[in-house]
């Protein structure tokens, strides 16, 4: 190909549909619909309200998409989908569209990774923006209401490999869960960094899972929030029992921090173990000030260097997606087939589907 | 000449000319796996003819969700990319159009499985402008015992029927169905389960 493929990525994994155009690492269009707003009833991604949702979005943002970019579907050069992992009805939606997109337009289709298209965010740029480097290898961990992954990245078209992974909840679920027990509503980062203000995160000292030194050897680089959250239950159950307000500041600032300390050391430590000095933000935690904040400090004194894609690329959205096909396409893998379905736990070493 | 698709239970697409007659037809028995299906589907009956698809027809349900979606989706999308309008279809118009031209006499009532031991019912009475079956209600999603008492007519959605009813109805000046998927069924508040990436 003489010039950078045109690629529309489509991504439905979670509770946002976005459909992104890039031209190879140029972002010509990324238009994001989100059913947050329906899920806040419930406190948390309802997996059947997002497939409805996604289906009633899909068409609409395509439209919007191609009317941003000021491209028309024969312009394009291929068409890229979130194949995994992620919610597995919400997933149809998206393959769904992009198998027809992809035989009506008669392009070819890549089905890809959703958690390598996060760490491909990071080398999106704007038109006219400067092109961002990541240099590789580097150590990725990506934050969000649906995972909480440490990957090492060798090369982002054919080597990712999991260094390890939450084994229950998400910590931007955490967040939402602690939201709800505190009385606050979804979803839960932004509330709870609100509560958080004015409070000592040191007045309650909540639980580090997995960074005892017994766990090391099993579960090093792995994540667990389920016993945080029973904590903070914990400790609204005695100040409830005792008669007593709850402290909100106090037990917001002291989760926050919990959660930030977790994801950080272990980031870190994988940044240490693996020699690499580099670590990618991605996902929608990083929206958090407070985790940006400490992974910055105390990457700078363990001489780590953070980068952290623009937000709006670090949310769930089709421009990573793309982008990603982009990169594939510029490797020369060829493209997936028309069969394949959706695998909602796809490793992450899989980064194309056949 | 009409695309038409269904996946309100196994997966099907087909072609038909403005008349309604088939020319391509194709059906995956699967009852699962949709989105695996609807690829290699479109790309069988669509095979050199997209440039003169001038609508896309597609069912609404009711079915399992799902599997439903998948095809709406995929119609959407196609009709989107050939910029033809859409022509919704009620899934069951295209059972009980079938189960007509078949033999089967009015009045009559279409079922069909909708898990959790029930069954989708949509009766149907006369035939409307088009020729085609119309039905004397809503479609309803119950217990079997609540079907009403008229022969029961189970089949799987033809594709070419599907496209057939819109062909039909459209030359007939009648206007498309509603867009919305028929779910007849309010989503469970399960919240998702946390994701592992691996196993
Ligand atoms: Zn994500």
């Amino acid at each position: 190909m003489s010039r950078e493929p045109l690629v529309l990525g489509i991504e439905t994994s979670c509770d946002e549909t976005g459909i992104g155009i890039v031209r190879g690492r140029e972002v010509l269009a990324n238009v994001i619909a989100s059913s947050m707003e329906e899920q806040a009833r419930y406190g948390g991604v309802v997996p059947e309200i997002a497939a409805r949702a996604h289906l009633e979005a899909l068409t609409p943002a395509l439209r919007q998409a191609l009317a941003v970019a000021g491209v028309g579907i024969a312009d394009l050069d291929a068409v890229a989908v979130t194949a995994g992992p992620g919610l597995a009805g919400a997933l149809m939606v998206g393959v769904g569209a992009a198998k027809a997109l992809a035989v009506a337009a008669g392009l070819p289709l890549y089905g890809v990774n959703h958690l390598v298209g996060h760490v491909t965010a990071d080398l999106l740029h704007a038109t006219g923006a400067e092109a961002r480097a990541t240099e590789l290898p580097v150590v990725a961990l990506l934050v969000s209401g649906g995972h909480t992954s440490l990957l090492l990245v060798r090369d982002l078209t054919d080597d990712v490999e999991l260094l390890g992974e939450t084994l229950d909840d998400a910590a931007g679920e955490a967040f939402d869960k602690t939201a709800r027990l505190l009385g606050l509503a979804y979803p839960g980062g932004p509330r709870i960094d609100a509560a958080a203000i004015g409070g000592d995160p040191a007045a309650i000292r909540f639980p580090r899972a997995l960074t005892a030194a017994k766990d090391r050897a099993a579960h090093r680089f792995d994540f667990s929030f389920s016993g945080l959250k029973t904590a903070v239950a914990r400790t609204v159950e005695r100040a409830d029992a005792a008669g007593e307000a709850v402290p909100l500041a106090d037990v917001a600032a002291g989760f926050r921090e919990a959660v930030v300390d977790v994801l950080v050391t272990k980031a870190l430590d994988a940044c240490a173990e693996t020699g690499v000095p580099r670590l990618l933000l991605g996902g929608g935690v990083v929206a958090n000030r407070r985790l940006r904040d400490v992974a910055i400090e105390r990457a700078a004194a363990a001489g780590v260097t953070v980068r952290i894609p623009p937000l709006e690329l670090c949310t769930d959205n089709g421009a990573m997606i793309a982008g990603l096909a982009a990169m594939r396409i510029v490797a020369g893998h060829a493209p997936s087939g028309l069969t394949f379905g959706v695998d909602s736990t796809l490793p992450v070493d899989v980064v194309q589907v056949p | 000449m009409i695309l038409a698709v269904d996946s309100s239970g196994t997966t099907g697409a087909a072609l038909v000319d403005d008349r309604g007659a088939v020319l391509v037809a194709r059906r995956s028995d699967d009852p699962r796996g949709h989105a695996e299906a609807i690829g290699p589907l479109l790309d069988h009956v669509l095979a050199g003819s997209a440039a003169a698809v001038t609508a896309v027809a597609y069912g609404v349900g009711p079915g399992p969700f799902t599997g439903l979606r998948v095809g709406m989706a995929a119609a959407r999308t196609a009709a989107l990319v050939l910029g033809v309008p859409e022509l919704p279809v009620l899934s069951h118009d295209a059972i009980a159009l079938a189960a007509h031209e078949g033999g089967a006499e009015l009045p009559f009532v279409v079922v069909a499985d909708a898990k959790r031991r029930e069954v989708y019912a949509t009766v149907y009475r006369e035939l409307d402008a088009a020729g085609v079956p119309t039905r004397a209600g809503e479609p309803t999603v119950g217990a079997v015992g609540a079907v009403p008492d008229l022969p029961a007519v189970r089949a799987a959605v033809d594709p070419g029927a599907l496209g057939r009813v819109a062909a039909l109805r459209r030359a007939a000046g009648l206007a498309p169905e509603s867009p919305t998927a028929r779910y007849l069924r309010s989503p469970d508040v399960t919240l998702a389960a946390p994701k592992r990436v691996t196993g």
